[in-house]
């Protein structure tokens, strides 16, 4: 019997956990935090609550805490700075009342409402989605103070001056709960349900997506995620969680004001999140406990809490970043005797796709698939061709900002399997070209890949096309594995979405496997494993540029771009990199490389392009282009 | 006519109280790279001092005026010190977060310091009105609108004309740059903090005789103020004041005729039509070096 049981646990494990082993006790740990938080919250609030607790701040806490745990999923993990989660809480309360009114029962009210919440934000998020900071955070302002007045006004639809008294209670089975302990364990059930299908969004791609996304959001949609798109996703469903606080709160007090939704508590969750740390789910409901609890310490001094909050906040983000689970994070890691750089920087970054694959030895050696293979890596675009057959043509570029042409005129082809060298002085427009066709600064031309038109000036539009740009700074995610990092280029970008974390799983876990798989080979093939399960933030300098070639190599793309691949690089590490670009090339892979270092465009390229003050002034072979004395003049200065 | 008139003169003046808000937004955001949202508790601020001033003190409304500009200035040092000088290595939006947490505790002082009462500040001017059109206009509107004129032309001035003007210009540039060249990041943000809580200050005392002083006047201010900042495309002193005229005149109008229980969100929707339309506006964040 011990042993079915055994079975049984191992394969829900199994289900409900990634791919690798080492991810599998990560995400093991994850579930069994929430269910030790659950169980220990059953036990003891009830048990307490005639001695030590006031059953009403319990239940204020679970309300904020749901809330804040939304507001978790905007700011803390996809970094939106919105300030309009209390005006999402109102949204829920007031249409559940209103439906309530209308004599919908309980669970109609808070299901409509919640949808109808959501679709409030969806259109937010989609008229805010390219808004960043502090446009975002000043747009939702003004979503913020919109709602107060629409509250106050429509009298018909929320009551006169905005309240409503007498809503009805929580009903399940048709059984209404009346008494605050009733009420508890529906909030409790409320606040588990999102306690899991958060661990299901940790254990998932979108993880990565959403924090590269936060992190570096050019490099992340260059590399093809879908930045918009990711953070609108999580704008929604943390408020709709936003929406479900508010609605429960409507039927526990059986009172919606719209004070009960004020800019104090817009600031309070900001301070909820903050104090707890934003890094970590559990920030959240540690800050909306203080939260609720700390005017209980202060009765004698009250009409300070205010104050006490700002100062509060003010101090928390001064002396601790990542708040208060920021710092238990860091204590434990120190505990750990481990170096304490890396325990700054990860706060409460679990990584869960850190474990190596266990059979990775056991796979064929590094070949990576260009066009799908036996894997499956799905690479977008069409088939590959034969070796020659053009794959990138360009024409006519240009680049201007204002009066400075960057870029003048500049057509480059590449073909498969070619390698083709981009040099010329500093400012000769090298770094602006790759920028211009990969849409990082906007330019004019005509871009087809395979013939078909890209248009240009979109940022992820190259990269679906098949080609894949590694930057000349290497732009390494810091909160991510180096596994991770490298999984971010990946071309297969099925099931990165909420569809998989929270639906499709197995399918997930799938295309998760396969894309681990690829990135541990590409890490393996720059012979940097050991990185795979370290943090970005604790790479030096060498690692991370071969990080970035990793990344290349990972991404399955048909065209390649390196920016000075070879800066900072001594002289074996050159050696080992101009192999690995031959073998790109072996693989029918198309190259185009700046650089600086003459004997390395050499040894890799097939032809080169010599570019000044943005035009192309030489193209040719290497030899060709070396001995002609333009070139020289463009290098040297003019011979006298 | 006359109600049109009306409407307009107010638009008018509405614009250039919102105009005169924005300008220390505008100035500091300039000089330091940050958007603070502690600029409208130091409207309010500022009003009540000087309604401290006169009440408690027993000064004369210009005597108070200036006692309250003179006592903001340290209001924006103090400000500087607690709220941005600590944060100056990090994301600009952790600012945000102080400058939100430090406008919590000063809204809050204010409430324990004057209660929650609204309170009245009398014009310097006194109530004296003049008459255009059939349209009665108060003089305080005309001195708003005398005020802001000069302290726009005054700020592009010292910004244009001046070694520290040049400075803020270069910080809002490229800060990096400017700082590697010189400029002295440190005593700018001083200054700006300082110079902005001034022009808060001013705004609160010049616009508070319009209308009744409580905790969130200045706050309600400074969101009409973003708006207008962000009409204005987010950084030029110019576009600031067209910006504020634009909200001031749409609130007064289309609020007057139509939409009249909805007139104070008109500067938002705006506002958010102009975001989605044009995301990443003026104020794209420095570019990145990739």
């Amino acid at each position: 019997m011990p042993l079915e049981i055994d079975n049984w646990l191992s394969q829900l494990q199994r289900r409900l956990t990634g791919p690798a082993q080492r991810s599998t006790q990560s995400a093991w740990r994850r579930f069994l935090a929430v269910a030790v938080f659950l169980l220990a919250v059953a036990l003891v609030v009830p048990s307490q609550i005639h001695s030590t607790l006031n059953q009403n701040l319990v239940n204020l806490w679970l309300l904020y805490s749901i809330a804040a745990l939304g507001f978790y999923w905007i700011f803390g993990l996809a970094g939106r700075f919105a300030f309009c989660q209390t005006i999402m809480m109102g949204g829920g309360a007031y249409f559940s009342a209103y439906l309530s009114r209308e004599g919908a029962s309980f669970w109609v009210s808070l299901i409509v409402s919640i949808a109808a919440v959501s679709l409030v934000a969806a259109i937010i998020a989609l008229a805010l989605r390219r808004a960043q900071e502090f446009y975002f955070a000043i747009a939702t302002l003004a979503v913020t103070e919109i709602g107060l007045v629409v509250f106050q006004e429509a009298t018909s639809f929320t009551g006169p001056d905005g309240s409503v008294l007498n809503v009805s209670p929580i009903t399940v089975f048709g059984h209404p709960l009346t008494s605050e302990l009733d009420m508890f364990w529906a909030l409790l059930a409320g606040l588990g349900l999102l306690l899991i299908l958060n661990a299901l969004i940790e254990l998932s791609p979108v993880r990565r997506d959403v924090i590269a996304a936060r992190e570096n959001g050019a490099v992340a949609r260059s590399s093809g995620v879908r930045v918009e798109w990711l953070q609108g996703s999580m704008f929604v469903i943390g408020s709709a969680a936003g929406a479900l606080s508010g609605v429960l709160f409507a039927h526990v007090n059986g009172y919606v004001g719209t004070d009960s939704f004020s800019l104090d508590l817009a600031v309070g969750i900001f301070l909820m999140l903050i104090l707890g740390g934003s890094r970590s789910v559990w920030g959240p409901i540690i800050g909306a406990g203080i939260y609720v609890e700390l005017p209980q310490l202060l009765t004698s001094i009250d009409q300070y809490s205010q104050i006490v909050y700002g100062v509060i906040l003010l101090v928390v983000i001064i002396v601790m970043p990542f708040g208060i689970m920021g710092a238990v994070n860091q204590g434990v890691a120190y505990l750990r005797g481990r170096s304490e750089k890396r325990a700054a920087a990860s706060a409460a970054v679990e990584t869960n796709h850190a474990g190596t694959v266990t059979d990775v030895d056991a796979l064929p050696p590094f070949d990576l698939p260009s066009g799908g293979g036996a894997d499956q890596v799905v690479v977008a675009a069409g088939p590959v061709g034969a070796k020659g057959g053009e794959l990138l043509r360009a024409e006519n570029v240009r680049v201007h900002f204002d009066a400075v042409v960057a870029v003048d005129g500049v057509s480059i082809r590449v073909a498969r399997g070619e390698a083709v060298g981009v040099v010329g002085p500093n400012g000769s427009g090298k770094t602006t070209l790759l920028n211009a066709l990969t849409g990082v600064v906007p330019a004019q031309g005509d871009v087809t890949i395979n013939g078909a038109a890209v248009p240009l000036g979109r940022s992820g539009a190259l990269r679906r096309a098949g080609v894949f740009r590694c930057y000349q700074s290497p732009q390494v995610i810091d909160p991510l594995s180096g596994t991770e990092n490298v999984m971010m280029g990946s071309p297969d970008w099925a099931r990165r979405g909420l569809l998989g974390a929270w639906v499709l799983r197995r399918s997930m876990r799938r295309h998760e496997r396969e894309r681990q798989i690829v990135a541990e080979r590409a890490l393996r093939r720059v012979e940097h494993s050991e990185v795979a399960n370290l943090e970005g933030a604790s790479l030096p300098y060498g690692q991370r540029r071969m990080l970035e070639v990793a990344r290349g190599i990972g991404s399955g793309a048909q065209l390649i771009m390196f920016d000075e691949p070879s800066a900072g690089l001594n002289h074996v590490e050159t050696e080992h990199l101009s192999t690995i670009l031959r073998d790109l090339k072996a693989q029918n892979i198309g190259l185009i490389v700046v650089d600086h270092k003459i004997d390395f465009i050499d040894a890799v390229c097939d032809r080169v392009i010599v570019l000044q003050l943005g035009k192309i002034v030489a193209e040719g072979t290497p030899a060709e282009v070396w001995s002609n004395a333009l070139v020289a003049d463009a290098y040297l200065g003019a011979q006298a | 006519v006359a109600k049109f008139i009306s409407l307009l003169a107010s638009g008018i003046a509405l614009g250039a109280v919102i105009a005169l808000v924005g300008l220390g937004l505008i100035l500091l955001f300039r000089a330091t790279g940050i958007i603070n949202f502690a600029h409208g508790i130091l409207v309010t601020l500022g009003a009540y001092i000087a309604v401290w001033g006169i009440e408690t003190v027993g000064l004369g409304t210009i005597p108070a005026d200036l006692l309250a500009l003179f006592l903001m200035l340290f209001v924006g040092v103090a400000l500087e010190r607690v709220a941005y000088a600590p944060l100056r290595k990090r994301p600009q939006m952790v600012v945000v977060i102080s400058t939100l947490a430090a406008s919590t505790v000063i809204g809050a002082a204010i409430s324990l310091w004057r209660g929650s009462q609204p309170e009245e500040l009398p014009s310097p001017v006194g109530n004296s009105v003049i008459h255009i059109g059939g349209a009665v206009i108060s003089d305080q509107r005309l001195v708003v609108i005398g005020v802001v004129a000069v302290a726009v032309v005054a700020s592009m001035l010292v910004l244009k004309r001046t070694a520290i003007g040049r400075q803020v210009r270069s910080l809002a540039c490229d800060r990096e740059a400017a700082q590697l060249c010189g400029a002295r990041v440190r005593f700018i943000a001083i200054g700006a903090f300082a110079v902005s809580a001034f022009f808060a200050c001013l705004a609160g005392i010049l616009i508070a005789p319009l209308t009744t002083v409580n905790l969130t006047f200045g706050f309600d201010l400074m969101l009409s103020a973003f708006a207008a900042a962000v009409l204005g495309g987010f950084g030029s002193l110019g576009g600031v004041v067209i910006g504020a005229l634009i909200v001031g005149l749409v609130q007064q109008l289309v609020g007057g005729y139509i939409f009249t229980n909805y007139a104070s969100t008109l500067p938002f929707i705006l506002m958010l039509i102009v975001i989605a339309v044009r995301p990443s506006g003026i104020l794209k964040a420095s570019a990145q070096r990739l």
